[in-house]
């Protein structure tokens, strides 16, 4: 195997982007290491890098390993952004049907309507959800041909707005009833 | 001696460690120092040692930094405060199991 087929197999499963570039030129300086160790005790160059890369081990196992250490920063993002979308999506449903729960939810509701009149009404709970379906598809469409595309990140992403919207509907309903 | 995987794993990090103890290194030099310590009882696999590192420096017991040299860029790893108490805790608790085993090993 070549030392570029070598490295690209390596870091092909790392789906942060940032971590990819860094870890090829890390692999590749220490093949060049490695090749240069060789260069004494082969009859060329391309021999010396076959036998460094071959010290280097399976690349699927590499990537396997690696891929598992540098998680894509977008899929916490959005996990993060579902979590609070749906606790926000519990709260509203809660505050519609606060007559069950009675006097804690007074308190929760005051909390909430100030929350919801600092950040500016419907408008902007429906912007965050677009910005983030953007950077998911970004994201996506950004990785190599050769590479596994993740439906993963989209198909979050879809569920992140869809959350958000209505999370964002239903407090929209809450503050307009008066609560 | 090849020694089983088993025994190693659990080992890798603290050799890791302890060898970056004595000062910054690359990769290529870590696994070259790693050899002359054990006088090349340990041979590490270059595709074995980066995913070490890499999980050691998310666990914020190394850092890293690229360096020039020679007109080649190296990255070298550092270990931090966090890094030496994890090597010290990890080395008494090894020497203790070590001392424990060879009890029973040597039994009479």
């Amino acid at each position: 195997m070549k030392k570029d087929e070598y490295i690209a197999s390596a870091v092909s499963k790392i789906s942060n982007q940032i971590a990819k570039r860094e870890t090829e030129k890390e692999l590749a300086a220490h093949i060049d290491e490695l090749t240069e160790f060789y260069l004494d005790r082969s009859s060329s160059k391309e021999e010396a890098e076959e036998r460094a890369v071959a010290d280097m081990g399976g690349s699927e196992l590499i990537a396997e390993k690696l891929s598992q250490l540098h998680p894509s920063p977008i899929s916490t993002f959005l996990l993060v952004l579902t979590v609070i979308g749906l606790i926000r999506l519990l709260i509203a449903i809660v505050f519609y049907f606060e007559f069950f729960l009675g006097g804690i939810m007074d308190v929760l509701k005051e909390i909430y309507v100030t929350y919801e009149l600092m950040t500016d009404g419907f408008t902007f709970f429906c912007a965050k959800p677009i910005i983030v379906l953007i950077l998911s598809i970004i994201n996506v469409t950004a990785r190599e041909k050769d590479d596994c595309p993740s439906p993963y990140n989209g198909l979050l992403a879809i569920i992140c707005v869809g959350i958000w919207v209505i999370a964002a509907y239903a407090s929209f309903q809450t503050v307009s009833l008066g609560f | 001696m090849k020694y089983s995987k088993e025994l190693l794993k659990g080992s890798t990090s603290l050799l890791v460690l302890s060898v970056l103890k004595g000062g910054d290194l690359y990769g290529y030099k870590i696994i070259r120092e790693l050899e002359r310590r054990s006088q090349n009882e340990f041979q590490m696999s270059e595709g074995t040692l980066y995913p070490i590192l890499h999980a050691l420096e998310k666990e914020k017991l190394l850092e890293s930094y690229w360096q020039e040299f020679e007109g080649r860029n190296r990255k070298y790893y550092h270990i931090t405060k966090k890094g030496l108490k994890e090597l010290a805790e990890k080395k008494e608790e090894f020497e203790a199991f070590s001392a424990s085993v060879n009890k029973v090993l040597n039994y009479v």
